[in-house]
């Protein structure tokens, strides 16, 4: 934790394209927002030179600014989506290309909602994404982490992004007789508002076959990989407690002589994809490390190995996907809990795949891309 | 108060009983019973809805009523939250001046002139309070509980030679102030009978049977269990501090923020999952409303805090400035260019 950050309370978060013009139509406010960190640093590079002691020239290097926020699935636009507007593919490689304007507005503290162009606003420019994270916890929200990374950023009194126009639009209704704000998650009828535990479609998700193996011991080639993880009587069949779903996208810097700005900051293919499944524990995880390979794969293409391939796709009520693709593999298995004191013994099943990561919002997301659902 | 005139305070607060003289005749208010407390509470109801059948105002209605007529506004409301904020300001501002006894009494002074005007205020809001549902309801109450508590030579009063308002005003001049409590339960001879109750088994209060506690009583009971809580707080304060109700309410203001601050880190660390926000060096966290806002700023040390305020100076100064422009980064640069400095010279030894 650090010691000397900075508390502020902000109102209003906003994303645009970045090399247009911003406008109401163009500008998107984010919902469901919980917290925002900002992290901004100067790199210095000292020059010396015989015959003095004295520093002969401090360089500034490019100041390095990271912003990570945190969002609640409610139904509206991911900020993922939101800091990739004008993508043309859904995948990660086609998400990685593009950045975004962001502009965190600190409004008027009377004010119970947010109306009329922010006072203050912190804007940055040219923000690509670097992380993601998507947890789906049993107990608690389910909630999107995405961490943005840039070299510009200015506070302003004249918002560019947080203007009353863009604010007039109603993305943050507000009812003008009392001041009061009305807004809700857009996912409030018939999904579940902010997304939990009881909104992951259980119908529609894959999970992964070593994890069906775990609970009934079948052979893993005998188990289908399809859709649905509901028995007859709509139970699901893997007793799966939490699901965290993340990248890295490990950017490097791509310079080129006669400017200081980066030409481009490139993501570090292939990007990894790790995804965590914990699961209540009823019979060991059946995962089983043999030199010669599991014979149960002998004239398969898996033959030799101990780990299949396997496809991960989370489904969710407000219409949100997470497609992992079909080449999971199985990276390491986790028994803990169960422990004197009376806790569930628990297995967390990692799996990694690579530059494959599909998040689909149907019908929300601004770049208009739907993902296929595996 | 003179040692003398608490004795006197606590063996008449102890039996719960009001003496008043009046003329020749000595009376004496005893504490209701829950009997006649229930009672009481039932004339109030039945006072109050009477009343507002009468179309006579409620509270809230009279507020509206004197804003109509111009008698208050809401600008008197931000005049009264605005001396309440004045003196809590003032009152930890002579806690820090606590080793300055010039600026501690002039401080003194302020808050003494902000009670004041803040009392004046108040009183402006309430002038019209009897006038009320509420005050007509809690007058029919007061005048049921004195009528049946009141006695002379052990037999019920019949008010004809003083008459009720006279023996309400008595009892009502019975019920000491804030600071009256708080000398009391910090001095003799109150201050060793609390010490020892438990020890000698001996009884705080003579009330007759089927009573409760009184007002007077219940108040002395809370300031010196707040008092014993003062004394076993880990920042307890010095003997001065817990002597002067002033530096004293600094104190709790200073604790109660601190605790604040605690409760809203916590509830900020174990809310945000992400580390990266957790470690940013500027963490925006999402208000909604006023309440909120003054949460989160609360949750920035003083250094944060300054921090802010240069920034949204400088901001408000030049309208647009980039984050290498603010003096705290300029700072922090500076820091970094020496460290890196030391590091150098301190490598090629």
């Amino acid at each position: 934790m650090a010691n000397n950050r900075i508390f502020y309370a902000c109102q209003a978060v906003a994303f645009a394209p970045c090399f247009k013009a911003h406008t109401s139509s163009n500008t998107k406010i984010a919902h469901g927002l919980q917290s925002v960190g900002v992290t901004t640093n100067f790199n210095l590079e000292q020059a010396f030179e015989l015959g003095q002691i004295q520093i002969y020239e401090n360089i500034e290097g490019l100041p390095d600014v990271e912003v990570t926020l945190e969002k609640v699935l409610d139904g509206y636009p991911l900020v993922y989506h939101l800091a990739s507007p004008e993508a043309t593919s859904p995948n990660l490689v086609g998400r990685s290309k593009e950045r975004a304007c962001v502009g965190l507005g600190i409004f008027d503290d009377s004010k119970d909602a947010v109306s009329g162009a922010a006072p203050v606003e912190v804007y940055m420019s040219g923000m690509y994404l670097s992380s993601l994270s998507y947890t789906f916890p049993v107990d608690g929200n389910c909630t999107e982490s995405v961490t943005l990374v840039g070299n510009h950023k200015e506070w302003l009194t004249t918002a560019r992004l947080l203007t009353s126009q863009v604010v007039a639009t109603g993305q943050m209704p507000i009812d003008f007789s009392t001041g009061r704000g009305l807004d809700e998650p857009a996912s409030l009828y018939g999904s579940g508002g902010i997304q939990r535990r009881e909104n992951i479609d259980m119908s529609k998700c894959i999970i992964p076959r070593s994890i069906i193996r775990s609970l009934t011991g079948e052979s893993v080639t005998s188990i289908s990989e399809s859709a649905g993880n509901n028995n007859a009587n709509g139970v699901p069949k893997a007793h799966i407690q939490n699901v965290s779903i993340s990248t890295d996208f490990g950017r490097e810097d791509i310079l080129e002589l006669g400017r200081k700005v980066p030409y481009y900051r490139a993501p570090n293919f292939p990007i990894e994809v790790t995804c965590e499944i914990e699961v209540i524990s009823v019979s060991g995880d059946f995962v089983e490390a043999i030199e010669s390979g599991r014979p149960e794969f002998n004239n398969t293409r898996n033959e030799g190995n101990n780990t299949p391939e396997e496809a991960i796709l989370i489904v969710l009520d407000d219409g949100s996907s997470f497609n992992l693709g079909t080449k999971n593999r199985l990276s390491s298995v986790t028994y803990g809990g169960g422990d004197a004191g009376g806790g569930n013994a628990s297995t967390t099943f990692s799996y990694s795949t690579f530059n494959d990561l599909i998040v689909s919002h149907s019908g929300v997301d601004p770049a208009n891309l739907n993902g296929e659902l595996g | 108060m003179k040692h003398h005139e608490r004795e006197l305070f606590i063996y008449t607060l102890r039996t719960g009983k009001v003496f008043i003289q009046c003329e020749d005749l000595e009376l004496v208010v005893i504490p209701a019973t829950f009997e006649q407390n229930i009672r009481s509470l039932q004339i109030y109801n039945k006072a109050y809805e009477q009343a507002y059948a009468e179309e006579i105002m409620t509270e809230s209605e009279t507020l509206l009523w004197m804003k109509e007529k111009d008698l208050w506004n809401d600008e008197d409301d931000e005049k009264i939250k605005g001396l309440e904020k004045d003196i809590e300001r003032l009152k930890v501002e002579i806690y820090n001046a606590r080793n300055n006894d010039n600026l501690k009494e002039r401080i003194r002074l302020y808050i003494r002139a902000g009670e004041k005007q803040l009392q004046e205020k108040v009183d402006e809001k309430t002038q019209y309070f009897s006038n009320t549902c509420e005050g007509i309801a809690a007058t029919e109450k007061t005048f049921y509980i004195i009528k049946n508590t009141t006695y002379l030579n052990r037999e019920l009063y019949n008010f004809e030679k003083i008459s009720l308002p006279q023996v309400l005003s008595e009892w009502q001049n019975s019920i000491l102030s804030e600071k009256q409590y708080r000398e009391l339960a910090r001095t003799e001879p109150w201050k060793s009978i609390w010490t020892i109750k438990n020890k000698v088994n001996t009884s705080l209060f003579e009330n007759p049977s089927n009573t409760d506690l009184t007002y007077n009583q219940k108040n002395l009971v809370i300031w010196s269990q707040m008092y014993d809580n003062i004394q076993e707080s880990l920042d307890c304060p010095t003997n001065d501090v817990i002597n002067d109700d002033d530096m004293l309410d600094g104190w709790f203001i200073i604790q109660g923020k601190k605790r604040d601050k605690e409760r809203a880190e916590k509830e900020f660390e174990d809310g945000v999952k992400s580390d990266k926000i957790k470690n940013a060096s500027e963490v925006f966290v999402m208000a909604n409303g006023s309440k909120d806002k003054d949460r989160i700023d609360g949750m920035n040390n003083v250094h944060g805090q300054t921090i802010k305020n240069q920034r949204m100076a400088l901001i408000k100064r030049k309208g647009s400035v980039e984050q290498h422009q603010f003096m705290d980064e300029k700072l922090r640069v500076q820091t970094q260019a020496t460290q890196m400095y030391k590091d150098h010279v301190k490598g090629g030894r």
